[in-house]
C-alpha cells in the first residue's frame, strides 16, 4: 500500500467539494452504508454492515473477499434476488428497497444481467446456445426476427458463433461461460454482474471468460461487476473492491502511465476505503506490524495523516492530539 | 428494452424507477415467449417422471370413473335381486273375466266376450316405464272345462239354440258317457296358445293349430301328458257347456291337428299355463286354440272365462334408475288402473306386490350409497394427494430451470402458463386412459360423464398441481421481500405468522368437528342428483377429519420425536445421533397428509366393514332368536325330538301372535303375544346378549306358576297356580306398561277372547321377532283357553340345534323354510347384493389405498434420496459403513408414517364414531337398531403391521438406490447421481 487516500471513487477528485450532491449521484451503482441482517430462528448474521460502494458507468469492477464477507450478499442484493435490511441500494436508478415485484421482473429483464459459477446454473440445458441468448429476448417480448438477430451477433461477438447450435452439454465449461455471458447481455443490460464466473474453470479458459465480459464492457459499454475469490483478477480489471466482514476494507485502482520514454506500465495503487462517518478500515498485517490494538494516536499532519500505537514515543515534530485539534 | 427508468445514472436522483409495460401485444409476446419450444424440450427431458405422472392421472382417472360406477352397479345388482327375489308374484297383471250372462241379474263387474277376446291388443297398453323391463307380455285365456263327447254328440258348430233344457243337459250326460267308451277323457280345458308363444313350445306330431278348420271344427293341440288320455292328431269331439243346459248353448267341434311340450316348462311365459303341462293334465287334458279357434268356442258355449294380461318382468333388465321410473308408474296404475287397462271394463289390476317392494328397497338405497361413496371418496382424495407428491417431484426436480427463467426475465405468469400446458397434455392423456381402462375394468354402469363429481377433482389436481407449486418456486426464487432491521419487528412479523397458522389450523378442526357433529345431528339425507345422488357433505366429512388429523399430528409430532432424539443422542455410536437428527427435521406436512389420509380411509372401511359383521352376527341373534328357530304346528313334537338331541342346550317352545287385538278397555292396541313355555327362560340365558336375570326369572315365574310382578307398580297378587278358568296371568313389556292403567285386559286371540291379568312387567323385547309392544303368558295356560290350537313357534340353543333341528325337520317332513338357522340367517344377509356390494367396496378401497400409499412413501423416498444420497457419503467420510444407509431412510421415514398411522387410525375411529349413526349402516345390518360401533384393536393392529411393512420396503428400497452411489462424484456434485 503506498498511500491512505479517501476517494468515494476514483478519479471523482472534485467530489469533496460539491458535498450538497447526493452522495455518488453521478454513480451507476450506489451502495450507501448497507445492512442485510439474515435471521435464522434465534441466531441474527450481520452479512453487510454499513457497506459503501459507488460504481460507475462504464467501469469493469471486481469484488473480492473471504468466505463470509460479504460479497456474495452484496451481489444478491444488487441482482435484485435478496433485498436489504437497511440503507440505500441504487442500480441505474432503480431503488432496490423499493421496487415492486413488477419492478423486479422489469429490473432484470432491462436493466442487469447475470452470469454464475456453475456452468449448469446458467443455461438450460434442452435448449441450444442459440435459444439459450434468445430466451430473455423472448421473456422482454422482442419480436422473433431481431431477438435471433441480436442473439446470432452476440455468439459471433464472443466467438461463439459457429456453436449456437450445440447444447450446452455438448459444449466445454468455458464455451458455456460464454454463451452465459451472451444470455447475459441479451436485453442490452446496463450492468453485467457474474458470481465467480471462473470458479470451475483452468485458468486459461478462465482468461478466455474474462476476455468475454472485457468485451461486453469495452464493446457494448456495459457495466461489470465481478465476484471472484481469484487472487490474480486485479489484473483483469480496473478496479478491484475488497470486502471484509460486511464493509469495503481497500480498493485497487489499476491505470496505465507512459513514462519519459513513452514506455506504458500499468500502475496499481491499493486504497484503503474512508466510509462516509470517516470510518476506516486498517489492513490486519498493518495492525499486526505495530502493534496498533484498542486505540491508536492519530496526528494531523500538512499532508497526511499519522497513526501510532498507543504509547508510542511521540515524533520530532510537535505532534497535536487529533481531538484537541477537531475541537478547535 | 422498451424504457428507461427515470433517474438513471447522471440523471437526477430518484427514488424508484417505473417497470416499462409495453403494449399488449408485447406483453402477450412475454407470457406466451418460447412456450412451445420449452414445454418439448423439457418434457422430453423429463419424459419418464411425466410418463409417471400420466400414469398417476390414469389410475386416479381409473378409480375415479370405475369407483361410482361400480357404486352404481351394486345398487342396480341389488335392485335385480331385489325383483328376482320376487318371483313372477310381482309381475304386473290385468285380469279380464267373463260369465255366462244372467238375465236381469245384478252386474257382477264381469268383461263382455268381445273385450275378453280383446285382451291380446291390451299388451301393447303396457306403460313405457315398465315395458323397459319387461322381458314378455303374454296373455292368457282358460276358456274354462268342458264335457267331451264324440264327434255328432251334440248339435255342433253353435247349433246351440236348438240343444236347449233338459234334453240337452241329458244329451250331454249320455255322450260323456259315449266318450269314455271311446277311449276319451270325459272333460277337457280349453285355453289359448297365444301366437307369440308357437316359439315356445316344440311341435311332438302334427302341427300347431290355426284357427278353425274348413269344416267349421275348432283345430287344437294337446300336450305330450294328453295323448296318454287317447287324444291324437285327428281325434274330432265335440265340447259341451258343463252348464248348457241353463244357458241355452250348444257344443263346439275340436279336432286335435298336433301334440306339443314345452320348450321350457318353467318359462315365466308359462305362469299361468304351467297346470297345462303338468303330468295331471292327463285328467282333463287342455285343448290349445288358436285365437280364432277361442273366438269360436267362446262364440258357441259362453261360458266362463279367465284371462290375464301378464307382464313378465325381467329382473335383468331393472336399473335403480328404471326402478324408480317402474315404482313412479305403478303407482300411477294403482291410481288409474286404465293405464293398464286401456280403460276396457271388466278388466282390473289386483294390487301389485312389484311396487312396494321396490320401494322398500329405494328406501335402503340412500343407505347404501352413502356407505359405498364415503371409500370411494377416499381413495379418489388419496390418489389426488398422490398426484399432489408426484408434481412435486416433477417440480423440485425443475426449481434450478425455474429460477433460471426467472432470473433470464420470465414472469410468474408465463412460467404457469408453460407448466399448465404440460399439465393439460399430461391430464388429458391421463384421463383418457383411465377412462378407457375403467371401460374394460368396471363394464356397465353409467357413462363415464355421471362420475364428474369424481373425475372432476382428479383433473382439477392434475391440471393446477405442477402449476401451482411451479408457481410458488418461481416467486420464492426471486421473492424480493424485504425483512425489517428491527428485531423486535421481525419477532412481531413471526408471531403474526405463527398466529395466522395457528388460526388456519383450528379452523379446520373446527370445520371438521362441526361437519361431524352436523351429520350426526341431521343424519342421512336424501341424496343429490348431480352427485350421482350421493351427499357430497357426507362425502367430504370423513376427508374433513383427515384433515384436521393431520394438523393435529404437525402440532403433536415434536414433542416425541424430542423425546426420542434425547434417548438416541445417548446412545453410542452415529446412529442415535444422526437418526434423532433426521427425524426432527424429517417431517413434510404433505407426505403426512397422504399417509395420515390413506390410513384413516382404510381404517374407516375396515371399521365400517367389521361393525356391520359384528351387527349382522347381533341381528341373526335378534332375528331369530335363538341358534335355532322351527315354525310349524308341529312345533310340540320338534321340541320333543330335539331336547335329547347331543348338543342341545335349551329348547323353548311357544304360541306366538304378532298382531294380537290387545283390549284396554278404553280402546284396543295390536300387541305381540309370546306364550311360552318354562325353556323360554333357558333359551335367553343361553343368549350371547341374554336379558337381565330378574327379566328371565319373571318369565320363567309365569311357566312356574308363581307368577309374582318383579316390579311393584302393576304387580297383582300371587296368582298360584293359575285357575283354567280366570285371566291368564301375563308380562308385559316396559313400553306398554307404561301405556296401561289396569291390570285386567282382554286380548283377541284366533278369534278368542282371553281375558289376561297383568302380574308383572320386563325390560325383555324381542323386537327382532315381532313389532310388540309385547304379551309373556305361559304356553300352557294360553293353550287351555284356546281350542285346537297348537305351538307354533321351538327356539332350539346348543351347538348341536342346528343339526337336531334338521333332523327333526327332515323327520317330520317340515317344509325347508320351517328351519331358521342363526348362522343361515347371517350367511344370507351378508349374501345379500347389497351388503356384499357395500363390503366388497369398503375392502377395495382398503386395499387401493394401500398401494397408494406405497406410491406416496416411493414417492416421499424419491424426493429426498438426493439429500440422503450426500449425507450417506459424508457420514461415510466420517466412517459409516455404507450398508447403514437404510438407517437414514427409517430415521427419516419412521417417525411420519408412525404418525400418520396414529392420526389416521384415530382420524377412521373418529369417522366411524362420529358419523357412523349418519351412514345408515343398520340397512347392511338388518337388525332392530342401528349397531353399535365396534373399534376392534386387532384391525388397527393389522394397519401398523402393514406400516412396517411398508416402511421397511421402502428402506430396502433407499439402500438399493444408494448402492451404486459414487462416494466422490456424490461430494463433489453434492447429490446424488442416481
Amino acid at each position: 500500500m503506498t498511500a491512505t487516500a479517501l476517494p468515494t471513487h476514483p478519479g471523482a477528485e472534485g467530489a469533496a467539494t460539491s458535498a450538497h450532491r447526493e452522495y455518488g449521484s453521478d454513480a451507476l451503482i450506489v451502495c450507501d452504508n448497507l445492512v442485510r441482517i439474515y435471521q435464522v430462528e434465534q441466531i441474527e448474521v450481520q452479512a453487510l454492515q454499513g457497506l459503501d460502494l459507488l460504481v460507475h458507468p462504464g467501469e469493469m469492477v471486481a469484488i473480492v473477499g473471504a468466505s463470509g464477507s460479504g460479497k456474495s450478499t452484496l451481489l444478491n442484493i444488487l441482482s435484485g434476488l435478496d433485498v436489504p435490511t437497511a440503507g440505500r441500494a441504487r442500480v441505474a436508478g432503480w431503488d432496490l428497497l423499493r421496487m415492486t415485484t413488477a419492478d423486479r421482473l422489469a429490473y432484470r429483464r432491462e436493466v442487469v444481467g447475470f452470469v454464475w459459477q456453475q456452468t449448469a446454473r446458467n443455461l438450460l440445458p434442452y435448449l441450444t446456445a442459440l435459444e439459450n441468448v434468445v430466451l430473455p429476448m423472448a421473456f422482454a417480448g422482442m419480436r422473433a426476427r431481431t431477438r435471433r438477430r441480436r442473439a446470432a451477433e452476440l455468439l459471433d461477438m464472443l466467438g461463439m458463433g459457429p456453436k449456437a447450435h450445440r447444447r450446452p452439454a455438448e459444449l466445454s465449461g468455458g464455451e458455456q461461460q460464454r454463451v452465459a455471458v451472451a444470455v447475459a447481455l441479451a436485453n442490452r443490460p446496463q450492468v453485467l454482474f457474474a458470481d465467480e464466473p471462473t470458479g470451475e474453470l483452468d485458468s486459461a479458459t478462465g482468461d478466455e471468460v474474462f476476455a468475454a465480459l472485457r468485451a461486453a464492457n469495452t464493446q457494448l459499454g456495459a457495466t461489470v461487476v465481478v465476484v471472484t475469490h481469484d487472487e490474480g483478477v486485479h489484473t483483469q480489471v480496473q478496479r478491484t473492491v475488497a470486502i471484509r466482514d460486511g464493509r469495503t476494507s481497500s480498493e485497487v485502482v489499476r491505470r496505465t502511465e507512459i513514462d519519459e520514454f513513452g514506455a506504458s506500465s500499468v500502475v496499481a495503487e491499493e486504497y484503503a476505503v474512508l466510509d462516509r462517518a470517516g470510518r476506516l478500515q486498517l489492513p490486519k498485517d498493518y495492525r499486526a506490524a505495530l502493534g496498533l490494538r484498542d486505540r491508536v494516536r492519530l496526528e494531523l499532519e500538512p499532508d497526511h495523516v499519522g497513526v501510532w500505537p498507543d504509547g508510542a514515543p511521540r515524533g520530532g515534530r510537535p505532534g497535536r492530539r487529533h481531538d484537541e485539534r477537531s475541537e478547535r | 428494452m422498451s424504457a428507461r427508468p427515470v433517474g438513471a445514472a447522471g440523471g437526477a436522483p430518484t427514488t424508484r424507477a417505473r417497470a416499462s409495460r409495453g403494449g399488449r401485444g408485447v406483453r402477450l409476446r412475454r407470457v406466451t415467449a418460447r412456450a412451445g419450444l420449452l414445454v418439448r424440450r423439457r418434457a422430453r427431458r423429463d419424459l419418464g417422471l411425466l410418463a409417471a405422472t400420466t400414469a398417476l392421472v390414469a389410475l386416479a382417472a381409473l378409480l375415479a370413473v370405475a369407483g361410482p360406477r361400480i357404486v352404481a352397479t351394486t345398487l342396480d345388482d341389488a335392485t335385480v335381486q331385489t325383483v328376482r327375489g320376487l318371483g313372477g308374484g310381482a309381475d304386473p297383471v290385468a285380469i279380464a273375466e267373463v260369465r255366462a250372462p244372467v238375465e236381469d241379474g245384478p252386474d257382477t263387474g264381469a268383461a263382455d266376450p268381445a273385450t275378453f277376446l280383446a285382451l291380446p291388443r291390451l299388451a301393447d297398453e303396457v306403460p313405457e316405464e315398465l315395458r323397459a323391463v319387461t322381458a314378455d307380455v303374454v296373455v292368457s285365456l282358460d276358456l274354462g272345462t268342458f264335457a267331451v263327447l264324440p264327434e255328432g254328440g251334440g248339435d255342433a258348430d253353435g247349433d246351440a239354440d236348438e240343444a236347449a233344457g233338459e234334453a240337452a243337459d241329458e244329451a250331454a250326460g249320455e255322450a260323456a258317457e259315449d266318450a269314455a267308451a271311446a277311449g276319451l277323457p270325459d272333460r277337457a280345458a280349453v285355453a289359448l296358445l297365444a301366437e307369440d308363444l308357437a316359439d315356445d313350445v316344440e311341435v311332438v306330431a302334427g302341427r300347431l293349430p290355426a284357427g278353425v278348420a274348413a269344416d267349421g271344427a275348432v283345430e287344437a293341440v294337446v300336450p305330450e301328458a294328453a295323448a296318454d288320455a287317447g287324444l291324437e292328431p285327428g281325434t274330432r269331439l265335440a265340447l259341451a257347456a258343463r252348464r248348457a243346459g241353463e244357458t241355452g248353448r250348444g257344443t263346439a267341434t275340436v279336432v286335435v291337428v298336433g301334440v306339443v311340450r314345452p320348450a321350457d316348462a318353467g318359462a315365466p311365459v308359462w305362469r299361468d299355463l304351467a297346470a297345462a303341462w303338468a303330468p295331471e293334465a292327463a285328467a282333463t287334458p287342455p285343448l290349445l286354440v288358436a285365437e280364432a279357434g277361442a273366438e269360436r268356442v267362446l262364440a258357441v258355449t259362453e261360458v266362463a272365462g279367465f284371462g290375464v294380461v301378464r307382464t313378465i318382468l325381467d329382473p335383468e333388465a331393472f336399473t335403480l334408475a328404471r326402478a324408480r321410473a317402474v315404482v313412479a308408474a305403478l303407482e300411477e296404475v294403482r291410481t288409474d288402473p286404465r293405464l293398464l287397462t286401456a280403460g276396457a271394463a271388466g278388466v282390473r289390476v289386483p294390487p301389485l306386490g312389484l311396487g312396494p317392494a321396490l320401494a322398500a328397497h329405494l328406501e335402503a338405497v340412500p343407505a347404501a350409497r352413502a356407505q359405498m361413496s364415503v371409500p370411494v371418496a377416499g381413495v379418489v382424495g388419496v390418489a389426488a394427494l398422490v398426484l399432489v407428491l408426484v408434481s412435486r417431484l416433477l417440480v423440485r426436480r425443475r426449481a434450478g430451470a425455474i429460477g433460471l427463467e426467472r432470473a433470464r426475465g420470465a414472469s410468474v405468469p408465463s412460467v404457469v402458463l408453460r407448466l399448465g400446458a404440460e399439465a393439460l397434455v399430461v391430464v388429458a392423456l391421463g384421463v383418457a386412459a383411465g377412462v378407457l381402462a375403467a371401460d374394460r375394468l368396471a363394464p356397465g354402469g353409467p357413462a363415464w360423464t355421471a362420475s364428474w363429481w369424481t373425475l372432476a377433482p382428479v383433473a382439477v389436481v392434475g391440471l393446477l398441481a405442477t402449476p401451482l407449486q411451479g408457481a410458488a418456486i418461481a416467486r420464492a426464487a426471486w421473492t424480493g421481500r424485504r425483512e425489517p432491521a428491527n428485531r423486535r419487528e421481525r419477532a412481531r412479523i413471526a408471531r403474526r405468522r405463527d398466529l395466522r397458522r395457528v388460526a388456519a389450523e383450528v379452523g379446520v378442526v373446527l370445520l371438521a368437528a362441526g361437519a361431524g357433529w352436523s351429520l350426526r345431528s341431521r343424519g342421512l339425507v336424501g341424496g343429490v342428483e348431480a352427485t350421482g345422488g350421493g351427499d357430497p357433505f357426507l362425502v367430504v366429512a370423513p376427508l374433513l377429519v383427515a384433515l384436521a388429523a393431520t394438523v393435529v399430528a404437525l402440532r403433536v409430532y415434536p414433542w416425541p420425536v424430542r423425546a426420542a432424539a434425547a434417548v438416541g443422542r445417548r446412545s453410542r455410536g452415529v446412529l442415535g445421533v444422526v437418526g434423532a437428527v433426521r427425524a426432527q427435521r424429517a417431517l413434510a406436512p404433505l407426505p403426512l397428509l397422504e399417509l395420515t389420509v390413506a390410513t384413516s380411509v382404510a381404517a374407516t372401511g375396515l371399521l365400517l366393514v367389521h361393525t356391520v359383521r359384528v351387527g349382522q352376527e347381533a341381528a341373526a341373534w335378534e332375528r331369530v332368536g335363538a341358534e335355532v328357530r322351527v315354525e310349524s304346528p308341529e312345533a310340540a313334537a320338534v321340541a320333543d325330538a330335539v331336547r335329547d338331541a347331543p348338543g342341545v342346550t335349551a329348547v323353548a317352545v311357544a304360541l306366538t301372535a304378532n298382531a294380537a287385538t290387545l283390549d284396554l278397555g278404553a280402546y284396543t292396541l295390536p300387541a305381540s303375544l309370546l306364550a311360552v313355555d318354562a325353556g323360554y327362560a333357558d333359551v335367553l340365558a343361553a343368549l350371547p346378549d341374554p336379558p337381565p336375570a330378574a327379566d328371565r326369572a319373571a318369565l320363567a315365574d309365569l311357566s312356574s306358576g308363581a307368577a309374582a310382578g318383579t316390579d311393584g307398580e302393576l304387580d297383582s297378587e300371587p296368582a298360584g297356580r293359575p285357575d283354567p278358568a280366570g285371566p291368564i296371568p301375563v308380562v308385559v313389556d316396559t313400553a306398554l306398561a307404561a301405556r296401561l292403567d289396569r291390570d285386567d285386559l282382554s286380548v283377541t286371540l284366533r278369534g278368542t277372547i282371553v281375558p289376561l291379568v297383568v302380574v308383572g312387567t320386563t325390560d325383555h323385547a324381542p323386537r327382532g321377532l315381532a313389532p310388540g309392544p309385547f304379551v309373556f303368558a305361559d304356553l300352557g295356560t294360553t293353550l287351555a283357553h284356546l281350542d285346537d290350537v297348537a305351538p307354533d313357534t321351538v327356539w332350539v340353543q346348543g351347538p348341536g340345534a342346528e343339526a337336531a333341528a334338521a333332523d327333526a325337520a327332515a323327520e317330520l317332513g317340515l317344509p325347508a323354510d320351517a328351519v331358521r338357522s342363526r348362522a343361515a340367517w347371517a350367511a344370507e344377509r351378508r349374501a345379500m347384493a347389497l351388503v356384499a356390494g357395500v363390503e366388497r367396496i369398503m375392502l377395495v378401497a382398503t386395499g387401493v389405498v394401500g398401494l397408494l400409499a406405497v406410491l406416496a412413501l416411493g414417492a416421499t423416498v424419491v424426493a429426498g434420496a438426493g439429500e440422503r444420497g450426500r449425507t450417506l457419503s459424508l457420514l461415510r467420510t466420517l466412517g459409516m459403513r455404507a450398508r447403514l444407509g437404510w438407517w437414514l431412510a427409517l430415521a427419516e421415514l419412521a417417525p411420519v408414517v408412525l404418525a400418520a398411522v396414529v392420526a389416521g387410525s384415530v382420524s377412521g375411529a373418529l369417522v366411524v364414531l362420529a358419523l357412523g349413526g349418519a351412514l345408515g349402516l343398520d340397512v347392511l345390518v338388518g337388525g332392530v337398531d342401528v349397531p353399535a360401533m365396534a373399534v376392534s384393536p386387532e384391525i388397527l393392529g393389522g394397519l401398523c403391521a402393514g406400516s412396517v411393512i411398508l416402511l421397511l420396503v421402502a428402506a430396502f428400497v433407499e439402500v438399493a438406490v444408494h448402492r451404486r452411489d459414487r462416494l466422490s462424484e456424490v461430494l463433489r456434485v453434492g447429490e446424488t447421481t442416481t
